[in-house]
């Protein structure tokens, strides 16, 4: 082959890469699907949604930057993009993984409560929002966002503003969250404790769900048997790290999940665990 | 001109033992036990009494081959026949021992060198306060200082350098804190978060520790490289005005230089960041920054196992190999050596103040420079002289670099590797006629010559031999001034159109998933390395002493001499 026919050829071959990429973008449609991974961050909840539409949304980032590496394993390569960023309280092993996503990802919009906390770790989270300029949202009621024709994100708590507000118990500003795909439906109910949980039964929401993830890493001091029998769960999933000093998860509430009959996955043994929904029915793998 | 029985040494020879027994001496003085440095005064006197020795019998010589000489005139020759050729044999061995005068002299001085390098223990110094009274723990104390280097945030704390300049002492009896002036560096180790920068000042209350060998690794003597003999775990941070300041103490920002270039390298890091994901960036941000621990903890164990851990450090092996392909680039595109020359020395120099111009990076700025210089003048045998010179100015910058700086050691090994083993490798594939594969072979040649000297030093430091290396090496080593380049050219891109990032990353991340594929590939043989609980150092020792009398003996065999002339 001549020298020249040679370089045609691959200008053609590199300007024909250029336009496809483009034409894939505009053509390339993601299925119906809604996939929901419960991060492995160790001891801590990272959990990542990506909705039928192409939207991300990640709820909490977990206790150290191990989130990002978990993001770009159950991201594209391309998609550097969170629509949605939701703190459910400012405790470390929630809010620490968020920082480094700002810094990485573009994130359009933050929820979280607004609960008074100072530690180091919340407030640079808080400053690097500001300095990024997201938009932050106060949760003041229950509400519910519109994600696509058969999908919605259901914010059951808490039902009034706790901005500024100092709890005492932080773990009990927890937002909880119904995502509802189709016949789905996931609860996902950060660290919650027993009280939010009466609040909750007391409540008219209807926490009836396929999949729970469990409140508190399974700690006994959430997931009381009265909840549980209210959501009838077929599954379970327990975001904790391996050989934390806390004694997470519990062996009553496991026995407990275990009687109401819902099949536990835990992230300390499996790793990540990835659910896809079609809108009836959940592939877990 | 110096004759000493019958053999003649030239300038540049006299100028390259002198610098070799300098080096060697730095070598004997690290190893030697801390009380021969109490008065290191002394050994300056030594130095200078030998240096003033030489200069005399110098002077003696030069009369007495001149009185020589003169006897040897025709009026004199009746008178002194005789006499001439003793003037001039006694002058020539006077000059001979000015040579050995002058050597006793740099061996002394290179012990006064090492000795003032320690610590001296000083009511001023903040390793003064490590120990509590009674000696059972550390001080507790509550310092002000400025954060003098990067700081170095790892996976879940961060490490700030701090160069403290007043302390105030916790009264063990209760009742005031009493200010002092003392100046050190303190390693503080603390929360990811908040974030601090270099030239912040800080105020911290911890207690002051010296640093401790652990696991067998040297800590203390790693750290005391850069002069640092005092750390403090997870100290209590206050703000920066709750020490008052002492009178005329001003609160200078240390080094406006150095805060701009960390911005910039902050920026650029940061492209990375958004434009590859993990752990990809982990992967390109050291490979072009060097020096940071962004990958997680089971990958870096992979490059350890086939003896890739060096391509994520700015060393002067990277940056000699990086220069060179510049310079090759620059040659190809029709410039002429003295050109090429130049220009390359810019792009290292302006690379190297990208990375952010830490010691280590301008070390190996300057053994690439070397490289580039040997090239200017094509020939790579001809540098023995400068790089013995580089290393010896080196060392006399920070003589502690010797013993504890694997980086240091490495760099130099693998250079002095390339540019005395390579050839023999070389000559050695030719005469057994083996096919070259269009440079396939030159570049397992390249990384086997690099490994003959840095092979004991790796084993002793990382306890681990990897036997996968030079294939791994051969199969990764040539992507990585590729992706260097092809991220620096990604850079300038990525901060015009920062939407598009992830399409300038895309060939880099072509790069970076190969690199990794192919660790994990190697780093999953059976056998791929072995494990070293323990090297002697008399073994290490006896090695180079085989490894160089072979280089020396090959160099010298007539066979290979030719073929290796001839090439160079």
């Amino acid at each position: 082959m001549s020298s020249r026919l040679y370089k045609l050829l691959l200008i053609l071959g590199i300007v024909a890469c250029f336009a496809a990429m483009p034409l894939f973008w505009l053509t390339y449609h993601q299925p119906s699907r809604l996939e929901v991974d419960f991060l492995d961050v160790g001891q801590g909840d990272a959990i990542l949604i990506k909705t039928p539409g192409g939207q991300n949304i990640l709820i909490d980032g977990g206790p150290d930057k191990t989130v990002i590496k978990r993001l770009g394993e159950n991201l594209a390569w391309w998609d550097k993009q969170i629509d949605l960023m939701i703190l459910t309280h400012p405790h470390d092993d929630h809010v620490t993984g968020l920082i480094e996503v700002l810094k990485r990802y573009g994130v359009k919009r933050i929820l979280y409560t607004g609960a008074a906390h100072n530690a180091p770790n919340y407030l640079a989270w808080l400053k690097t929002a500001r300095d990024k300029k997201v938009p932050l949202t106060i949760i003041d009621k229950a509400q519910t966002v519109n994600l696509g024709e058969q999908t919605k994100l259901e914010i059951l708590y808490p039902g009034r503003s706790l901005l500024n507000k100092t709890l005492a118990d932080l773990n009990d500003s927890s937002i909880i969250i119904k995502l509802v795909h189709g016949q789905n439906k996931f609860l996902l109910t950060g660290d919650a404790g027993l009280e939010v949980e009466k609040t909750l039964l007391a409540g008219e929401a209807d926490l009836a769900a396929d999949i729970l993830k469990v409140g508190h890493h399974g700690s006994e001091y959430s997931t009381s048997q009265e909840f549980l029998e209210k959501i009838k769960p077929r599954i379970a999933v327990i975001q904790v790290g391996a050989g934390n000093d806390f004694g997470h998860p519990n062996l009553r509430i496991i026995k407990r999940l275990e009687r109401t009959g819902a099949e536990i996955f835990r992230t300390d043994l499996s790793g990540t665990v990835k659910m896809i929904s079609d809108g009836e029915k959940i592939e877990i793998n | 001109m110096i004759s000493q029985a019958g053999k003649t040494f030239s300038r540049s020879k006299i100028f390259l033992i002198v610098c070799l027994v300098f080096i060697f001496g730095l070598a004997a003085a690290s190893f030697s036990p801390l009380n021969f440095f109490q008065f290191e005064i002394w050994w300056f006197g030594v130095a200078v009494f030998f240096l003033v020795l030489t200069f005399l019998s110098r002077a003696a010589a030069e009369t007495s081959i001149t009185d020589g000489r003169q006897l040897a005139l025709p009026l004199n020759r009746a008178a002194g026949q005789a006499d001439n050729k003793f003037f001039i044999d006694s002058g020539l061995s006077l000059k001979s021992a000015a040579f050995y005068f002058l050597l006793a002299s740099i061996l002394f001085f290179s012990f006064w060198r090492y000795g003032v390098s320690l610590p001296e223990d000083a009511p001023d110094k903040i390793w003064h306060y490590n120990q509590s009274a009674d000696g059972s723990g550390g001080r507790a104390v509550i310092a002000r200082g400025i954060i003098s280097k990067e700081p170095d945030i790892r996976e879940s704390s961060q490490k700030l350098e701090i160069n403290v300049s007043e302390i105030c002492l916790d009264n063990e009896s209760g009742g005031e804190c009493r200010g002092l002036k003392a100046r050190g560096k303190v390693l503080v180790t603390t929360a990811l978060y908040p974030e601090y920068k270099y030239g912040d000042e800080l105020v911290f209350q911890g207690e002051l520790k010296q640093p401790e060998e652990f696991n067998g690794f040297a800590y203390d003597r790693y750290l005391a490289r850069y002069e640092i003999y005092s750390v403090c775990y997870y100290p209590k941070i206050l703000p920066p005005l709750s020490l008052p300041l002492s009178k005329g103490e001003s609160t200078h920002p240390d080094n406006w230089f150095y805060g701009k270039i960390f911005v910039l390298k902050n920026f650029l890091t940061g492209l990375i960041d958004a434009g590859l994901s993990e752990p990809e960036s982990s992967l390109a941000r050291p490979v072009v920054f060097g020096g940071q621990r962004g990958l997680e903890q089971k990958i870096r164990d992979d490059f350890q196992k086939v003896g890739l851990t060096h391509i994520m450090a700015v060393s002067g092996f990277n940056i000699s190999i990086i220069a060179a392909i510049v310079m090759a680039g620059l040659l190809a595109s029709g410039l002429n050596r003295r050109q090429a020359f130049y220009l390359a020395v810019m792009f290292l120099a302006v690379y190297i103040i990208i990375v952010g111009a830490p010691a280590s990076a301008m070390r190996a700025g300057l053994m690439g420079v070397l490289v580039l210089w040997a090239l200017k003048l094509g020939r790579l045998n001809k540098i023995t002289n400068s790089l013995v010179l580089t290393a010896a100015i080196l060392l006399l910058i920070n003589p502690k670099l010797l013993r504890d700086d694997v980086g240091f050691q490495l760099s130099f090994l693998a250079i002095a590797g390339l540019v005395y083993v390579y050839p023999i490798l070389e000559a050695l594939w030719q005469k057994m006629r083996l096919p070259k594969f269009k440079g396939v072979s030159d570049a397992l040649l390249i990384t086997l010559a690099a490994q003959v000297f840095t092979l004991p030093i790796l084993a002793y430091n990382f306890s681990q031999i990897s036997l996968i290396a030079p294939l791994a090496n051969l199969a990764v080593l040539w992507a990585v001034p590729i992706l260097t380049i092809l991220i620096l050219a990604a850079l300038p891109l990525a901060a015009l159109l920062p939407n598009l990032a992830f399409i300038f990353f895309l060939p880099s991340l072509i790069l970076t998933k190969y690199i990794l594929a192919t660790v994990k590939f190697f780093a999953a043989w059976p056998h791929s390395y072995l494990t070293v609980d323990y090297l002697s150092p008399l073994w290490i020792v006896l090695y180079y002493f085989l490894a160089i009398f072979l280089v020396i003996k090959a160099r010298r065999s007539k066979l290979l001499s030719q073929e290796i002339s001839g090439k160079m």
